[in-house]
């Protein structure tokens, strides 16, 4: 905190009063220590009594967060042997019914491989999926099921059909929780069990079985679980979820990582302050040797609030990321070295910590390998392609829409601003549309008498497969360079406004004095364009350009609502070892975000490791790209050292 | 280009450009425009098929029955509002909300970045712009993992959280390329008339800001409109926003609402309102457009 400092002019940087001016005193040392060993004692013995209070306060907190979270009375109680024989697991009970209805019906049948024909018709309870799902949806109260049945169920018919996008009217929660079914009222009339660690195998996960937020985070996230549905375990069977004796749930791996992240936050939090407690104490020290006095509680609290106003002011900006940038990230970043796919069920089956060996099989395994090298080449050649088209096309709009050549150049300016306004998700779907089997593309040609020779000319000029008519735009596997030409020619219809007006914006921007001495010169309408106006355009507009790049790199709307990565591949060149994914293999028009997302949200073939691993590829690759970017810009350079 | 003749020549030259110019521009009008008279077109085609839309409209053809349908078509039996209406409402709920949250927060932050030094200023933007890289959706599963747990399911408004952790680091870049750029003078005599941090804050900084913020503002209202992933996956279907509605009217696979000319219906219902704000703001997204390529 004690970095916090304002600088009145941005060269200037005040001194830091205390560093370097002395070396650290004994006594120093041995306050620090004693922050070390307890957080507040080194305040204490600087006779600072209310700030000591402050920090020793802290790991209360964080050791009432760990208690409260968990069920280490109850361990006492078992350890101290108090807990009578009738409450321990394995023992028959005659107020409860001894099995619980979720596992009465054993779940051979994994939850979400349940797309039976029931589900076609929308009833999303079958029987496989109510029994693995089970009661913790009241927990976290979860939507009833009703009204998402006819979403599930198309989910469910369209899963097969290859090509088509994946993922149509469908959540996540079904694949993570078995989500959309109500509680069992047998479950409220059980009681709490201890288990006993004598019983079967003897094996005893104390930690898992009563840890708090802290301990059972960390130990989730080391072992990612242990137990799995019918397991029988220290006496008892272990279902998908019971919420009377927490012990007997299965782990799921998904959720183990999760809650082990926000532990290892909350450690990182406590280490800071642990950090910032012993620098405090030493500081303080320090200034007492100096000065004799230390510092009163009022004037440190006014220090500590001035200083921390830069991090209480964006408190609310870093708070969001961390949970939703940060968390998510780390997480995604550390299913790459899980096994996680679709042949794991969660609560039956469990996710262990592989290492590098995806990276291995995807970096060794010549199918992946080639399917992945013709991808990345398209999605490069897609990225350049759409970038550099709208930049010439806004470029030559802007230069005639400015051009004192033509009138009404206002009225001309609104009319091509037009697709730049309009919301890109719908002007995805309308091209959608307009390329469809019977929309605007094929009438016309039909209507004009073009159909006949611009569907020879695609032949000819090897854009399309065979000289159909109607022209099927997206689907057959011949048609897949037409397909990609027609998103290039969407996204230049959809993006090249953008560039027009900022490229306007940068014109009026360019000294008159320029021309006009190159008038004086003599030069030419080209000379002029060639050695006044590009250059300047573009060094104002490359960053810009640049981040049109990666943002194509990963413009996977463009993709994905317009063709849905279609048309799909010729299967008897798809290579066998990508197979088992099915209806998750990318289509022509696929760049990497698009496949990606087919990887990790095609229902029943989703491979988390591998889109995980892919993910961090184009973070590397397009995150090196844009930094190096923005680190060139102006005002990036013009900034000190910090 | 200034009108100064330089060769014999010129004029005809400047002639054939001339010519060139205007066909150029009309042609792309043409292309411009066209989807979208044949977006309106369909929009007033009778049932649900692409094919019976004609490029010249046929009288017999005109119908208003996808506009009725928009706004009476009910999938909840006793649903106070209709399926596209209350959709609408919720996006522009959670565009009004994030408008605020994202201009509020973002500016704040921006606010310590430009005027307050601290250690790893400068390392912590480029990490916060690196993690944007990081492709979103793919931390779903672990989104989806904290709504969940925080009981958020099912609540559009919230999701302004995520969008505010989308917008910041991009909105830090470009508004303290703005603030950088206000005299720090301003801030040190008002210090020395006494105003606190906040003061200055609210007082000076902001106005001065308005133009940038209005272009922040602006991209936080235009955002969650046509957001797709976040409400696919956190949204039960009677919760949908106006995009996902718009997406499911244009997929097979959800045969409760499929039809392709609903959806030019809606599409046209829903761009209409959405080109006005844009293009009456133009002035904002030009300047923001500039400001973000050249100062960054």
């Amino acid at each position: 905190m004690a970095d916090v400092r304002d600088t009145p002019g941005s060269a200037r940087r005040l001194k830091d009063p205390w560093r370097g001016r002395k070396r650290t005193s004994v006594g120093a040392w041995a306050t620090g220590l004693a922050s070390l060993l307890v957080m507040g004692l080194g305040q204490f013995i600087n006779t600072q009594r209310l700030k000591a209070l402050i920090w020793f306060l802290i790991p209360l907190l964080f050791l009432g967060l760990e208690w409260s979270s968990s069920d280490w009375g109850k361990y006492l109680a078992l350890r101290s042997g108090k807990v009578p024989a009738a409450e321990m697991a394995g023992i028959p009970l005659p107020l409860a019914p001894a099995v619980p209805q979720a596992a009465a019906a054993p779940s051979v049948q994994p939850a979400s491989a349940a797309t039976s024909e029931d589900d076609l018709y929308g009833s999303s309870a079958t029987a496989p999926e109510a029994a693995t799902a089970s009661s913790e949806s009241d927990l976290y109260g979860s939507p009833e099921p009703a009204p998402d049945a006819p979403a599930t169920g198309a989910s469910a018919s369209s899963a097969p059909a290859a090509g088509s996008p994946p993922g149509a009217g469908e959540n996540l929660g079904a694949v993570l929780y078995g989500d959309g079914v109500s509680p069992d009222a047998s479950y409220f009339s059980q009681r709490y069990v201890y288990p006993d660690y004598s019983k079967g195998e003897k094996k005893a996960y104390v930690i898992r079985d009563y840890g708090g937020f802290f301990t059972r985070g960390i130990w989730g996230l080391v072992t990612l679980g242990t137990l799995v549905i019918d397991q029988d375990y220290a006496g008892g069977k272990i279902e998908l979820f019971n919420k009377v004796t927490p012990w007997l749930s299965a782990d799921n791996s998904v959720v183990r990582i999760g809650e082990g992240l926000l532990a290892l936050a909350g450690l990182f939090l406590l280490l800071a302050l642990w950090i910032m407690g012993i620098r405090d104490a030493i500081d303080t020290r320090r200034r007492i040797e100096e000065s004799g006095q230390a510092e009163g509680f009022r004037s440190w609290a006014e220090r500590v609030w001035q200083d921390l106003f830069a991090y209480i002011v964006s408190a609310p900006a870093y708070l969001a990321i961390l949970f939703f940038t940060l968390i998510p990230f780390v997480f995604t970043f550390l299913l790459a070295f899980t096994n996680y796919n679709y042949r794991i069920k969660l609560g039956l089956h469990l996710i262990n910590w592989v290492g590098f060996d995806t990276f291995r099989f995807l970096a060794v395994d010549p199918g992946w390998l080639l399917i992945f090298g013709q991808i990345f080449l398209w999605t490069v050649f897609w990225a350049l392609m759409s970038s550099f088209t709208v930049y010439a096309l806004g470029f030559l709009n802007a230069m005639i829409v400015e051009s004192p050549l033509i009138r009404g150049g206002k009225v001309w300016r609104a009319i091509l601003v037009i697709p730049w306004a309009l919301p890109g998700l719908i002007t995805l779907m309308m091209f959608r549309n307009v390329f469809d089997k019977d929309g605007l593309m094929n009438q016309f040609l039909f209507s004009s008498g073009l159909m006949e020779p611009v569907t020879k000319f695609l032949f000819a000029v090897g854009l399309e497969g065979k000289p159909d008519v109607p022209i099927f735009w997206f689907q057959p596997i011949y048609n897949g360079n037409l397909a990609k030409a027609v998103v290039v020619l969407t996204n230049l219809w959809a993006g090249a406004p953008y560039h027009m007006m900022m490229i306007i914006g940068v014109l009026s921007t360019i000294p008159r004095d320029l021309y006009e001495a190159a008038d004086i010169d003599g030069a030419t309408g080209v000379q002029r364009f060639r050695f006044i106006t590009f250059p300047m355009v573009l060094s104002s507009t490359l960053p810009a350009l640049i981040m049109t790049f990666s943002f194509n790199f990963n413009n996977f709307g463009s993709i994905y609502f317009l063709t849905g990565g279609g048309p799909v591949w010729d299967p008897a060149k798809t290579p066998d070892s990508l197979k088992i994914i099915s209806s998750a293999l990318p289509g022509q028009t696929d760049i990497l975000i698009s496949w990606i997302y087919k990887l990790s949200f095609t229902r029943n073939f989703e491979m988390y490791n591998v889109a995980s691993v892919y993910s961090i590829l184009i973070f590397l690759i397009v995150g090196t790209f844009s930094v190096v970017n923005m680190v060139r810009t102006k005002s990036f350079k013009e900034e000190g050292g910090d | 280009m200034a009108a100064t003749i330089n060769a014999d020549g010129a004029a005809f030259g400047r002639g054939a450009l001339r010519l060139f110019m205007y066909f150029w521009l009309i042609a792309a009008c043409v292309l411009v425009l066209a989807p979208l008279l044949w977006m309106l077109v369909a929009s007033f085609t009778k049932g649900k098929l692409l094919s019976s839309v004609s490029l010249i409209p046929r009288p017999d053809q005109l119908t208003f029955e996808h506009y009725q349908y928009l706004f009476s078509y009910r999938s909840q039996t006793g649903a106070a509002l209709p399926d596209f209406v209350s959709s609408f409402l919720r996006s522009l709920a959670v565009a009004a909300l994030n408008t605020v949250t994202v201009v509020l927060f973002t500016t704040m932050t921006a606010y310590v970045f430009a005027r307050v030094a601290f250690k790893g200023r400068k390392p912590i933007l480029i990490g916060l712009l690196l993690l944007q890289m990081f492709p979103s959706f793919m931390g779903m599963i672990a989104i989806f993992m904290i709504f969940r747990a925080l009981g958020w399911l099912n609540q559009s408004l919230l999701f302004v959280t995520f969008y505010l952790a989308g917008a910041v680091p991009y909105n830090i870049y470009i508004i303290r390329g703005f603030m950088r750029n206000i005299p720090r003078s301003i801030d040190e005599a008002a210090t020395i008339d006494g105003a606190s941090r906040w003061a200055i804050f609210w007082r000076i900084i902001m106005p001065l800001s308005m133009p940038i913020i209005g272009f922040i503002a602006l991209n936080a209202f235009m955002a969650p409109w046509m957001d797709y992933m976040l409400p696919m996956q956190l949204l039960s279907m009677q919760n949908q926003t106006v995009a996902i509605f718009l997406y499911r009217l244009t997929d097979p696979f959800v045969t409760l609402y499929y039809n392709p000319l609903n959806f030019m219906a809606a599409g046209l219902l829903l761009a209409v309102p959405i080109m006005a704000v844009n293009l009456v703001t133009q002035r904002y997204v030009i300047y923001g457009m500039t400001a973000g390529a050249e100062k960054g």
